[in-house]
């Protein structure tokens, strides 16, 4: 079949594109490599870190929130949000101020929408709270965060719980996923209650624990707890995988598929543009199939995810359909001597026009059915600006839009 | 702080540890001073290599002579931290045809014993080589872990009744007229000054031999030359891979644990302590690989580093040209300096032979008659094995027969197999919270993702370890610290070799640590640097 939408990539902007398009009738096909970037991150939005510089970003076309535009994004916020609510797993917050949230470092981060079951752990919030060390859980240091965390509050005294996660695995080391089935389980949160209750009686109400409160459950697990044990639960994201990103992730693919999407994961794909239209060809071990489309989303990442590839003679690539990328020669360009940067390479990407689609060195549309979205557009340090999600919503949001 | 000695040795690298162990050993009250950690130096930073001699039979005869007799030698006391790879010589397109022939005649002569096999037979033991081979020689090189190897040096400098003392920085030799008769310094984890008397001092400290002479008033002209070598994140190869050509830049490919080490350029730098990685350096290295290996370059490099030789040669050549041969020097007779003995040149696999020369050296000067017994005694401890990952597997999974013996012990750096108990009994001996201490000792992080999940880990172990678990008190700016300079450390070697894979695992590192943990908010005070900022490792 043809469909009236093909997307590249299964990340936040690939699936989220694809969730739009089923809500407005098209038929859509999602062809990933494999999962995207909401398994490595931390299950929130980050729009920016500084909202009050939103205005400046959302003026310039050098930036991708200026390709998208401001509607784009506070449109794009509301119906991630309407998405989430319907699946029962909430999504808190808005443009009007961050959210101030600590990590398992003990830094303060800062996020725009957060899931119902980490707002309570906002330091902007005065209640004392608790941190629960998980013995032999390696992924996240309560000792560690506290005492980092300590000024941040300086109004009141942090602690650290010592709680046990009964049938954990013992035959190896627990990942977050392997508790959050766990906690998934009403029965096993009854035993975990009995376990806990004695343990809570003289501790602080408000407990953050790490981002494991279940995958499938999550809200029902938190509120569950919080009730039976008179506590307001928090999480607080670890090391990947990430249960809240992964969270995310069955929502959107959820959300997509229960309207008609369809979603591969697997194949490698590869692209061509000929009189400028873009085609498409999955290869599932050698089985090639083409694909042809009104319109291609092309949602594959930076680096991390494979949109990207820096070569050793030099060359930054564009993996599917080898856009031009605009990048220094020399590798010592790419990278700076700080390990936590800022790094050039945080910029390169893709070159899009107003209208998303990616432009040739003469400035014009390489292919008229083509657009490029999310983490693989040029012109923005997702990480040091504390921007990647928001980007990649709000471009998604654009690109369906303009369809 | 104030000790006296019989024998005291600057430098705690192979050959200084090697004295130490071989004085200790003739009964003499001794004690090795190291400025930074175990392997700090150029012996933590070669590629690996036991060498068979092969490489020196043309231009250095006497060396290669010394490495085959000591490569047969430290097999048996030292079985632990070898690895009986083998080695070839092998003779690739590139390599000059009328090589091969001197080479066998070489190795003859030296007593290196080398054996021509068909190519085919070497290409079915390493299928990754190059198949346009034209002649393949077989060589007794082994891979020996230097890291293992200082662990097991200074474990039997101890057991023989000397003292390792390390992060010990000598500032100052002292005399009483013309005669050397002791040290001053700081020892770099308390900031306390010491004087240590000593009947004799051995100068141990390689590259920097000529400023620890200078400081004795002696001049030695050590040149450092530094050496770039290319972690691949495989073992491309399981032998010892050696081009059959004259000593050149990207000759040798040694199998290391999990990874395979391409090396070395060599260039003299004025400072052994100032040096960077070029990124033609790199280029090279990539490039004769390919040589060896085609398609080297699409396999990850892990990351690069780079260690400087002592190379000594009063007659002043090329760097790549001068003797890998060491010297004794006896400043008495040499600049009237008494009391002070140097050892310059040399390399890691003769270092035991070293120590043997330069402790005879210092029973003629104090008078006295005592054997040397190194070649006959075990540097390690019965029942020492090989690192290896199934060897480490193995001692994690035994427990698993019995679950109701087994305490929960994490692992915490997943690509070395390094657990939480482990991490907690290095720091329980070495008392630092230096988290490249811990990877010197047990390899926390040298694995594929370089540190990206178990720094985190190994962070919070030493915050707690140290501060009893207290949640109470200001933050902890020493563990922060030590957190980020490991990351910076890591990223060092990782930088010259940023592309492909390497590319994007930067790209998770840095999700996890600015994104999901935000450590570039995290409290630190620069004045916590109480030790020496690390060179590239």
């Amino acid at each position: 079949m043809v469909y009236d939408l093909l997307i590249i990539g299964a990340g936040l902007s690939g699936l989220f594109a694809g969730c739009l398009a089923a809500r407005r009738g098209k038929q859509a096909l999602i062809l990933a490599r494999g999962l995207g970037g909401t398994h490595v991150g931390t299950g929130t939005i980050d729009v920016l870190s500084e909202l009050t510089s939103l205005d400046k970003r959302q003026t310039t076309l050098d930036h991708p929130y200026g390709l998208a535009g401001s509607h784009a994004l506070l449109a794009a916020l509301d119906e991630l949000k309407t998405i989430c609510a319907e699946a029962g797993y909430p999504l808190h917050g808005d443009l009007n101020a961050n959210f101030r949230l600590p990590t398992a470092a003990g830094a303060t981060r800062q996020t725009c929408l957060a899931p119902e079951t980490m707002i309570a752990g906002d330091l902007s919030r005065p209640q004392p709270f608790t941190l629960a060390d998980l013995p032999g859980f390696r992924d996240f240091n309560a000792n560690f965060a506290i005492v980092n965390l300590q000024p941040s509050v300086n109004s009141y005294q942090l602690s650290v719980i010592g709680l046990p996660i009964p049938h954990a695995p013992t035959h190896r080391d627990a990942y977050a996923t392997d508790l959050a089935h766990l906690f998934d389980r009403a029965d096993y949160r009854e035993q975990l209650i009995e376990v806990w209750r004695p343990l809570l009686t003289h501790a602080p109400k408000r407990i953050g624990l790490p981002a494991i409160l279940g995958l499938d459950h999550a809200v029902e697990a938190k509120r569950h707890l919080d009730s039976a044990l008179g506590i307001e639960l928090f999480e607080i994201p670890v090391l990947p995988p990430s249960v809240p990103g992964m969270r995310l992730f069955d929502i959107l693919r959820n959300d997509f598929q229960a309207r008609g999407g369809r979603i591969i994961i697997g194949p490698t794909v590869s692209g061509r543009i000929e009189n400028k239209r873009a085609t498409v060809t999955a290869d599932a071990n050698g089985r090639k199939r083409e694909y042809e489309a009104e319109a291609i989303i092309l949602a594959t990442g930076g680096f991390l995810h494979g949109g990207l590839t820096g070569e050793f003679g030099g060359a930054i690539r564009e993996s599917v359909f080898n856009l031009p990328v605009a990048a220094p020669s020399t590798r010592a360009d790419w990278t700076s001597e700080v390990f936590l940067g800022p790094h050039p390479f945080a910029k390169f990407g893709v070159q899009v026009n107003k209208q998303l689609q990616p432009i040739g060195k003469d400035g014009k549309p390489v292919a008229s059915n083509l657009r490029a979205v999310g983490s693989l557009l040029a012109g923005a340090d997702r990480l040091s600006e504390g921007s990647r999600q928001g980007i990649e919503l709000a471009t998604a949001y654009r690109a369906i839009e303009l369809l | 702080m104030k000790l006296s000695t019989e024998i005291l040795i600057l430098g705690g690298g192979a050959t200084g540890l090697g004295a130490g162990w071989d004085a200790a050993l003739r009964g003499f009250k001794t004690l090795v001073l190291e400025k930074g950690d175990l392997a700090h130096g150029t012996s933590g930073r070669y590629h690996g290599l036991l060498h068979s001699g092969g490489r020196y039979v043309i231009r250095d005869p006497q060396s290669a002579s010394e490495c085959a007799h000591e490569n047969a030698l430290l097999r048996k006391i030292m079985p632990s931290a070898i690895e009986d790879t083998g080695g070839y010589f092998a003779a690739t397109p590139a390599d000059p045809a009328d090589y091969a022939d001197q080479f066998a005649a070489a190795c003859k002569t030296c007593h290196v014993p080398a054996n021509e096999i068909p190519v085919t037979q070497a290409l079915k033991r390493e299928p990754l080589l190059n198949p346009n081979l034209s002649r393949v020689f077989e060589v007794q090189d082994a891979a020996c872990d230097s890291f293992d190897a200082l662990h097991l040096l200074a474990g039997a400098v101890k057991s023989a009744g000397g003292e390792v003392f390390l992060r010990h920085r000598v500032t100052e030799i002292l005399k009483s007229g013309d005669r050397v008769v002791g040290v001053a310094g700081e020892a770099l984890k308390t900031g306390e000054p010491f004087t240590i008397y000593a009947d004799l001092i051995l100068n141990c400290s390689g590259a920097w031999a000529g400023k620890v002479a200078e400081m004795a008033g002696c001049s030695v002209k050590v040149t450092p030359g530094k050496g770039v070598m290319i972690a691949m994140n495989s073992r491309l190869v399981n032998t010892v891979i050696n081009r059959l050509k004259p000593p050149s830049d990207g000759d040798i490919l040694v199998p290391v644990g999990t990874v395979s080490v391409i090396g070395t350029t060599d260039t003299a730098v004025p400072d052994p302590d100032k040096y960077a990685i070029e990124d033609w350096e790199v280029d090279l290295l990539m490039e004769e690989g390919e040589q060896l290996v085609p398609g080297f370059k699409e396999h990850r490099a892990l990351r690069a580093w780079a260690g400087v030789r002592p190379l000594y040669d009063p007659g002043g050549a090329d760097s790549r040209l001068m003797s890998r041969a060491h010297a004794l020097l006896d400043h008495e007779t040499r600049d009237g300096v008494p009391g002070l003995l140097s050892m310059v040149g040399g390399k890691f696999t003769t270092f035991r032979h070293m120590a043997q020369l330069l402790v005879d050296a210092a029973c003629a000067k104090l008078n006295v008659e005592r054997k040397c017994v190194t070649a006959d005694t075990l540097i390690e401890p019965p029942g020492a094995k090989l690192h290896t990952l199934p060897n480490r597997l193995a001692a994690l999974e035994r427990p698993l027969d019995d679950p109701t013996t087994r305490p929960p012990d994490p692992v915490i750096c997943e690509c070395e197999l390094v657990t939480r108990s482990q991490i907690e009994s290095s720091l329980r001996e070495s008392g630092s919270p230096i988290l490249n201490d811990l990877r010197r000792d047990l390899r926390l992080g040298m694995g594929p993702c370089q540190a990206g999940f178990c720094a985190y880990r190994a962070a919070g172990i030493i915050r707690e370890y140290f501060n009893d678990h207290s949640t109470t008190g200001p933050p902890d700016p020493l563990t922060n610290f030590q957190l980020l300079q490991f990351l910076q450390e890591r990223w060092k070697g990782e930088r010259p070799v940023m592309w492909g894979h390497s590319l994007r695992s930067l790209e998770l590192d840095l999700h996890i640590y600015h994104n999901i943990l935000g450590v570039q908010n995290l409290p630190t005070e620069r004045e916590m640097e109480v030790y020496p900022t690390e060179k590239t490792s």
